[in-house]
């Protein structure tokens, strides 16, 4: 894992990409910093971070496209074959990531106390923002990471990537948009019931196994929806806004150290690195 | 040393490797032998571990690559037919890390890498990066690869290819040395190189097994029925009549010649017998000089031309099953 780990980060920082995708996010920080907090006064270093959310839309495609190469360049076929488990790879390469992009983030660190030179500042305040904030981001390449192993194009890695995040962005605003009706509702699940039924049959090439999951799953939205239709009221809105990654920062930018949000944070990004490791283990089994 | 019992791949329809059985002791050299797609690289990727078999088992030393993958690996160097090298790394580099992700301990790591070097011939363009490397050192770095940790089984899918003739001779010479204390499964369809090296042949068709013997039975197997060309003058167009009345002969082609009034004839014996002086001396009382004779050895070329086009797949089949393959390896 370690040799994985190592080599990774070096090949990020032999080349531009490490560098020049760093250098973006300390940039832009650093704009935010000077313009909200030197300029206009706010000791709050929340606002900063909250107003550069956006980042992870952009780098995070850009960090995870490049694990595609390995795959393209068959040195997945080095590691698969040396005595590493799958498990050991992924996260050498996960922590790879993290490492790059917490480069930036110890820079930010600096922000508060630079700070608190000019006046009052919270640190409690400003550094769990922080902390909320890598981890926002680190669930974010692993989603990336594992959108990354379900391609072998760098370009199509990278624009599902964008997609997701962008949507998980856009999430809560989404949601708002939806009509909370019961009805509405059970369309929208048997809509999601089919797309993974869908998905079910690409993995599986089964169509009895997907067709058993999407009508499992009708089957109990139309009891659910017959027997107590008050369950289905505004239930998908209220699904989407719970899964609102970027929605859960929020919290801490006002002043709340959110344990559910980490929690929630924290266990997104091991189940998607978990996926990772599934997807790798099923390309073997191809 | 490895031992495959049953194995077979099956994408859908199509079987890339079809119930495959062989056993390499250690220490020996085999050469795995077939036409493009015939499963040759399918049944390499399977003995490391890289992609499942559908049906079968494959085990090094004991030690099963399904049930045991980590130490049954830890045995096994690998050449894929396309050498894994990170194109941005110097080979120095890239052999330090494939020892650290074989496990070798740091403090022995870098001797490691300097012997492996030494030994492919690799220690002139150790600082240099491998993108600026031309495909012979590629081919070598990766090779060196396979060599790191010293495993007790090196597995390569077409090691000299690409390289120049002399790299090919330096190469099997290098390959030949390992037997001494490795074992070692090649892939190749030239068969110079397997009948150079080899110590035991699989010849592979459509992923079935169609051969598995030492190179030398393998061309005496078929060399049952030997020919015999012949060449002689024939004015008044006897040759035939005379050739037919000897023993042992099957059946006689006679092919045009280029010399005036002579006659060439291409006689099957029914078994293995040389009938060099039978048909010399019958030739000669019927007054027919003999101009020349030659009995045709079967190579092992022929050997794999006459096994796998038994077989032989449809043209288009065989683009199939070589997109297949391909895929595989993806």
């Amino acid at each position: 894992m370690f040799a994985i780990y190592k080599k990774d980060l070096k090949s990020a920082f032999t080349g531009m990409t490490g560098w020049v995708l760093c250098a973006f996010v300390v940039f832009m920080s650093g704009l935010y910093f000077t313009a909200l907090c030197l300029t206009g006064g706010y000791a709050d270093y929340g606002y900063v971070l909250n107003n550069m959310t956006f980042i992870f839309i952009a780098i995070v495609p850009l960090l995870t496209m490049r694990c595609v190469e390995e795959r393209r360049q068959k040195t997945d076929q080095l590691l698969l074959t040396s005595p590493v488990t799958i498990c050991q790879i992924v996260w050498g390469k996960y922590l790879a990531l993290l490492t790059v992009y917490a480069v930036p983030i110890l820079v930010m660190c600096t922000c508060p106390l630079v700070a608190s030179k000019y006046g009052t500042v919270s640190f409690a305040r400003a550094y769990s923002c922080i902390l909320a904030f890598f981890l926002v981001g680190a669930a974010a390449l692993a989603i990336g990471l594992f959108i990354s192993t379900l391609t072998e194009s760098q370009i199509i890695s990278a624009v599902l990537t964008f997609g997701s995040l962008l949507i998980l962005y856009f999430m809560p605003s989404l949601a708002t948009m939806l009509p909370s009706t019961a009805g509405a509702s059970l369309i929208a699940f048997t809509m999601l019931a089919i797309v993974v039924g869908i998905i079910v049959y690409v993995m599986t090439k089964s169509v009895v196994t997907a067709a058993g999951v999407v009508s499992a799953g009708e089957i109990a939205l139309l009891i659910i929806y017959f027997v107590n239709s008050d369950l289905l009221e505004s239930a998908f809105p209220n699904m989407l806004t719970a899964l609102g990654l970027f929605s859960r920062f929020t919290n801490f930018v006002n002043g709340i150290f959110d344990v559910t949000g980490l929690v929630f944070m924290a266990s997104t990004a091991l189940l998607f690195v978990l996926f990772t490791c599934q997807s790798y283990e099923k390309r073997r089994w191809n | 040393m490895i031992e495959i019992k049953n194995l077979t791949k099956r994408y859908g329809a199509h079987a890339a490797v079809d119930g495959l059985t062989f056993t390499v002791e250690k220490g020996e050299i085999c050469g795995l032998l077939g036409p493009n797609g015939a499963g040759k690289s399918t049944t390499m990727n399977m003995i490391t571990g890289y992609i499942s078999a559908t049906d079968g088992t494959a085990s090094v030393d004991g030690l099963d690559i399904f049930d045991e993958p980590q130490k049954a690996r830890a045995k096994i160097g690998y050449l894929p037919e396309i050498p894994p090298l990170y194109t941005d790394m110097t080979p120095y580099e890239y052999l330090i890390f494939v020892a650290e992700l074989k496990g070798v301990k740091r403090a022995e790591r870098h001797d490691e890498v300097e012997r492996v070097m030494e030994k492919t011939g690799v220690s002139d363009v150790a600082e240099r990066l491998i993108k600026n490397l031309s495909k012979g050192y590629r081919q070598r770095v990766g090779f060196a690869g396979a060599l790191v940790g010293n495993p007790e089984v090196i597995i390569l899918d077409e090691p000299t290819v690409g390289l120049d003739p002399k790299q090919i001779i330096e190469m099997r010479e290098l390959i030949k040395t390992l037997a001494s204390d490795h074992t070692v499964l090649l892939s190749s369809h030239i068969m110079q190189e397997i009948s150079a090296v080899c110590d035991k042949v699989v010849i592979i068709s459509k992923g079935k097994l169609v051969a598995y013997d030492t190179p030398e039975n393998l061309s005496a197997d078929t060399q049952r029925k030997r020919t015999l060309k012949v060449t002689a003058l024939d004015t008044q167009g006897e040759v035939n009549s005379v050739l037919k009345q000897l023993k042992d002969v099957e059946n006689i082609e006679l092919l045009p010649c280029e010399e005036e009034g002579a006659v060439t004839a291409e006689i099957t014996t029914t078994e293995d017998k040389d009938l060099r002086a039978e048909v010399s001396s019958a030739l000669s009382k019927a007054g027919c000089a003999v101009l020349s004779m030659k009995t045709e050895v079967l190579s092992l070329e022929d050997v794999f031309l006459a096994l796998t086009s038994e077989n032989q797949p449809e043209a288009s089949e065989e683009i199939q099953g070589e997109k297949q393959e391909e895929e595989a390896q993806k």
